[in-house]
Parts: structure tokens; sequence; C-alpha cells
């Protein structure tokens, strides 16, 4: 039977900051078998796929199953997938910093973290996908050995300045609100904890104008941050846009690519939450207005996303260029018919209903569902994009059928598991829930009580 | 014999009438320390006063500086070695622009985060407590030296603040708290 979000979560009326430093730390101290489970599992999924990358680079790119035409294939899905994935996070905790969301508070570093993780996953793939990846440094601006510099005009420059500013903000952004956290384990920690949560709070003390600085920086970055956010889907996108092969030279490319990214981002985000507060016992902190408040903003996305998703299909149905009519077919009654039509029913036809009917999207076990499906129907919208024009250029006698290989699936496979260990070492290692952010929001709310005892404080 | 008062207050509104207090007794607003698990402030602003922070003009400048650092590598190194663009400008505004765009993000970016740094006093000693504490929510430190001690105390006891060094020489007799050991 499932549960609803509001039955499971036991918050009181009023907290003290004891109680929220000792739920919100115990992670840190307290690890489960679950935990060491998932930890050997994922340890063990991204071996293989080290393995298979190993294979890759000891045969070459051919053993992943790349030919002519279809150069892009799962590398690429899985690079734009990823990237779309990193919207979760700093965007989304920008926006609703900016906008002054109180009820952001327990959610934004469970979402900042899945950013950070998301781009260094997904900017792997460029370097996978290149074969030869100890010639990485060949896709950063500089005098290389031929005394020649990359061409500016390529969007996959572009991905690279703007991939580099996403990552440079969003690891800033996660750690600047995480310098007070790591000051209050430092303060708790004994020996080598004490010694490292030292290093990394850089000497916060927490006096008036830190906090007033911190805030200062806090609102600028997340103003910075928004633009770029959406500039890095809205480049990748054009890496495909700018070409004029069928189904890629598109105008609305962009800020479909940007609506499909907030879309997968959230329901991501909301995933990585029903974890969470399952495993780590948050349900005092992930309470239903944040679950709600999340559902109906994938609500908006799963419209929005349908919407783009018609416009796009329909235009090219009735422009009827046969090019274009080739890639079209190919995908809704051809041979990627069964993903396409599993993406409408993983992106809008099974979620919509648990989204727009209040008393569905307030089961979790439902909400997870509907998140996980659009996660996999966004994948599989990320593929249908790039393999399908591949594999019907203009011209015909280069049209092939797309087939994979076991080192491209485990490789896939692997990064998922690497998403995941990132993850859990994260929890492990710091407060996944921003515990001075939510200790404000209880004082706001008139929510948190005053200590009978003495609080800390020797600085 | 120190002159330095430390006192803790529960309550953010006991805090900010402590430091009105004292302000309006003529204490000098540097010698005024709140130190806290949260960020209690007033409006928005430190309630004892400070500083204006240069953080967003910091940024703005960052901005310009990274845009014209983006804006020189495309022009620069596309007229040192010249390729063949196939009828288009070497450095096309359109191009260089998305360049100077990220540019610009990543110069906003360091040049806030190093303003502030400066202005928080980041990264500071590598402070680790010499004894056993423990720090809970809703509680500030309020900490007065170089002022009249009596006077101070006697302020901030009205106020509501619970003193932690009540010895004479301001270093002993702090309440015992347990820790929490992680």
């Amino acid at each position: 039977m499932t549960k609803s979000v509001e039955s499971t979560a036991p918050a009181p009326e009023k907290m003290t900051g004891e109680r929220i430093d000792r739920d919100l730390l115990r992670p840190l101290t307290e690890t489960s078998r679950r935990y060491w489970a998932a930890f050997a599992v994922c340890a063990l999924v991204l071996g293989w796929a080290l393995f298979a990358w190993g294979w890759q680079l000891h045969h070459g790119i051919g053993v992943s199953g790349k030919r002519r035409p279809e150069f892009w294939s799962l590398y690429i899905t899985n690079f734009v997938f990823w990237i779309g994935i990193s919207h979760a996070g700093t965007l989304i905790s920008a926006i609703l910093r900016v906008v002054g969301a109180e009820w952001r508070r327990p959610v934004t570093r469970c979402a900042e973290a899945i950013t950070v993780f998301a781009l260094l996953v997904g900017s792997m793939f460029p370097i996978i996908h290149m074969g030869r990846a100890w010639l990485f440094y060949w896709l950063i601006p500089y005098p290389n050995e031929r005394i020649m510099w990359p061409n500016y005009r390529s969007p996959l420059m572009w991905d690279f300045f703007a991939i580099l500013a996403y990552l440079t903000g969003s690891l800033i952004y996660l750690y600047l609100p995480l310098i007070p956290d790591l000051a209050l384990v430092r303060d708790k920690a004994r020996g080598f904890r004490r010694r490292l949560y030292s290093f990394l709070s850089l000497g916060w003390r927490g006096s008036e104008t830190q906090w007033h600085r911190l805030e200062k920086i806090v609102s600028v970055m997340a103003i910075v941050i928004i633009p770029v956010a959406v500039s890095v889907h809205t480049i990748v996108s054009w890496d495909f846009a700018m070409t004029i092969n069928p189904m890629w030279s598109s105008t609305i490319f962009g800020p479909y690519f940007v609506v499909g990214a907030i879309f997968s981002g959230i329901a991501a985000l909301i995933l990585a939450m029903v974890v969470l507060r399952g495993v780590l016992g948050l349900q005092a902190y992930l309470q239903e207005k944040q679950f709600n408040n999340l559902a109906l903003l994938l609500l908006l996305m799963s419209l929005l996303w349908f919407y783009f998703t018609f416009a796009e299909y329909l235009t090219v149905w009735y422009a009827n260029e046969p090019a274009e009519m080739a890639v079209w077919a190919s995908k809704v009654t051809g041979p990627y018919a069964p993903g396409f039509w599993a993406m409408v029913f993983c992106c809008f036809i099974i979620p919509f209903p648990i989204l727009a009917i209040k008393k569905l999207r307030r089961r979790t076990s439902l909400l997870a569902l509907a998140s996980a499906l659009i996660c996999v129907g966004m994948w599989l919208e990320r593929f249908l994009i790039v393999v399908p024009t591949l594999g019907h250029p203009r011209l015909t006698f280069n049209w092939r059928g797309y087939s994979t290989s076991w080192v491209e699936v485990s490789i896939t496979a692997g990064t998922f598991a690497y998403f995941t260990l990132l993850y859990l070492v994260f929890v492990k290692l710091f407060p996944i829930v921003a515990v001075w952010e939510v200790k404000e929001g209880l004082r706001h709310e008139g929510k948190l009580e005053a200590s009978a005892q003495a609080p800390l404080m020797n600085r | 014999m120190s002159d330095r008062v430390r006192m803790i207050f529960s309550q953010p509104e006991q805090l900010h009438r402590a430091v009105r207090e004292l302000l309006e007794a003529g204490i000098d607003r540097n010698r005024i320390d709140v130190v806290s698990n949260e960020p209690i402030l007033l409006n928005g602003e430190p309630v004892a006063g400070s500083s204006r922070s240069r953080i967003g003009i910091f940024s703005l400048a960052g901005a310009g500086i990274g845009a014209l650092a983006g804006w020189s590598l495309v022009y620069f190194t596309s007229h040192a070695y010249p390729i063949a663009t196939g009828g288009m400008p070497l450095v096309p505004a359109f191009t260089t622009g998305i360049i100077m765009y990220e540019t610009a993000a990543v110069g906003a970016i360091l040049f806030a985060l190093g303003r502030f740094l400066r202005e928080a006093r980041l990264p500071g000693r590598f402070y680790v407590p010499d004894d056993e504490t423990d720090s809970m929510g809703g509680a500030a430190l309020l900490c007065v030296e170089g002022e009249d001690p009596d006077r101070v105390r006697e302020i901030l006891s009205d106020a509501g603040g619970r003193l932690i060094n009540g010895g004479e020489n301001g270093e002993s007799g702090r309440e015992d708290v347990p820790a929490t050991a992680l």
C-alpha cells in the first residue's frame, strides 16, 4: 500500500536546534547496511564500466559500435542527458532563492549536489567519445602543437566554455552555503574529522559580518548562475541545431532543450529526495510542501515539454520535406517507434494524471514512479534526437539502422553507478540538508525553540 | 585582568536589544562581536553594523573583465593564425558574443568569490575549538572587549544575556555543555 507524504512526516510544531543538529548530522556518523550494499553495487557496476572503457581504449573506438553514419550515439545521448539532469540543482535552487521561496531550504543542497555530480559525469562523455582520451586537452583553448587555436565559431567550443562556467559556478554555489555547516561539524567532531572539517570550513567563525557577506554572495551567485544555466543547455542544443541535418536544424531547439533539462532535472531531484527521505529518516525536513511544490513544477514542465514536442513534430510533418519526413517516420512509425511511444508515455501520458490529481501526487511512491518514468523518458528523448537523424542523412545510400555494443551499454550503466556513488560519498561526508538554512527558516516561522542549555560557543 | 565579557543570547530579539543598548551607552561598535550558528541579521543587515559590502560591484567588474578576456582570447588568437572561414568574418559578433557571455559569467563568479573571501576574512586561522563545545541552534554569542566590563555585563544581563565567563578574569566559569562527538 502506498503511503502519503503527510502520513509519514511526524514534524513537530516546534523544533530545537539540538534536534536539528542531531537529525541532520546523523548520516555522517551512522552507516546502515543498506548504504554499504548500495555502495558495493555501484562500485561493482562502475568497476565493470571502467573495464569496458579500458577495453575501448585498448582496441579502439570501433568496439563501442560506432560506425558510419551514427558517429554520435549513446555517449552523446548520455552527455545531453546528464547535462540536462544538472539543471535540477543550481538553476532550481537559484530561482527559488531569487523569488524567496521559503520551502526551498531543505531542498537546495540536495539539488545543488545533483548539479555538480551530473556535470562531472556528463562532461566525461566528450572525452570517452573521443576514443583517444589522453588527447582530451585538445578540447581546451591553448596553442597546441600545430600552433592552431580551436575554432571559436564551433558550438563544440561554446560547450567547453559554457560547461566550464556552469561547473565553476555550481561548485562554488554548492560550497559557499556549506561552509557554516562544515564549521558546525568541526565544532562537534574529534580527531581526524575535526582537522578535516577545520580545513574545509576555512576558519569560519560565524561572525555577523561573515553571515552578511555569505548572504550577499549567495544572492549575487544566484543571479549570475541562472543565465549561465540556461545558456548551457541552449548551447548543447546548438550542437545539433547549427547543423542542417533533418530534425536538428530547428529554431526552437534552444528552449526545447532547456525545458527538457529542467523537466528531467526536477524529476531526478524528486527521486533523490524520496530516497534520501526514506533512507536517512528526513521525514521532518522533506515534507509534503516540498514534494507538492516540486510536483506542481514538474507538472508545469511536463505540459511545456509536451507543447514543445508537439510543435516540433507537427511542423516537420506539415512541411512534408522528404529528408525530414524520413527521420520523422523512423521515429513515429518506423524502427524507433517503440522508443518514441515509450517516451511519450513516460514523459506525459503516465505522469500527467499522477501530477495533476492532488490525491495521486501526494503519494510518495506514485510521485517517485512518475519521476523515474520521466527520467527514463527524457533519456529516450535524447536518444531519439541523436540517433535517428544520424541514421538518415540526406544522401539515402548512407542510411543505416543502429546497433549498440556491450562496451557502450556498460559505460552508460557505469555512469549511473558513478553518479550514485558520488552522491553516496557526499551524503556520508557532508550534511545533505543545509542545517543553518533550516534553522533560519524555522526561526522566521517562529518554530525554532530556544535551547535550555548553554550553546556553543568558543570562538 | 581581562576586560572581555561574553554572553549567550537564546533569542535574536534579546540580542538586538542588547546591541542597541550597548550602542546607546556609547560602546564602540567595533568592540562588539556577535557570533552565531545561523544568520541573526536585522532587516538583512548585521545587528552591530558593518562596513558596506562591495561584492556586487566586484562581481560587475569581474563580468566586464571576463568579457574582455573572452574577446581578447578570440580576437588575438584568431588573428595570430587566420584559418579559412568560407567567407565568414574571423571574429563574428554572434559567436564571439557567446564566448564573451560565458567568460563574463566566470569573471563575475570568481571576482565575487575573491571579494567575499576578503570581506569575510576567509580563510582565517584554521580554527579548532580548544575545549568541549557543542553548538546548538537559536543562540548567539555577544562578546565585548576593551570596555568597562561591569557596565557591559549589567547592560547585557538586563537584555537577557547569560554569562558564560563568569570569573573575574573572564577565563573560567563556563557552563558545562555535553559534547556530541562525531
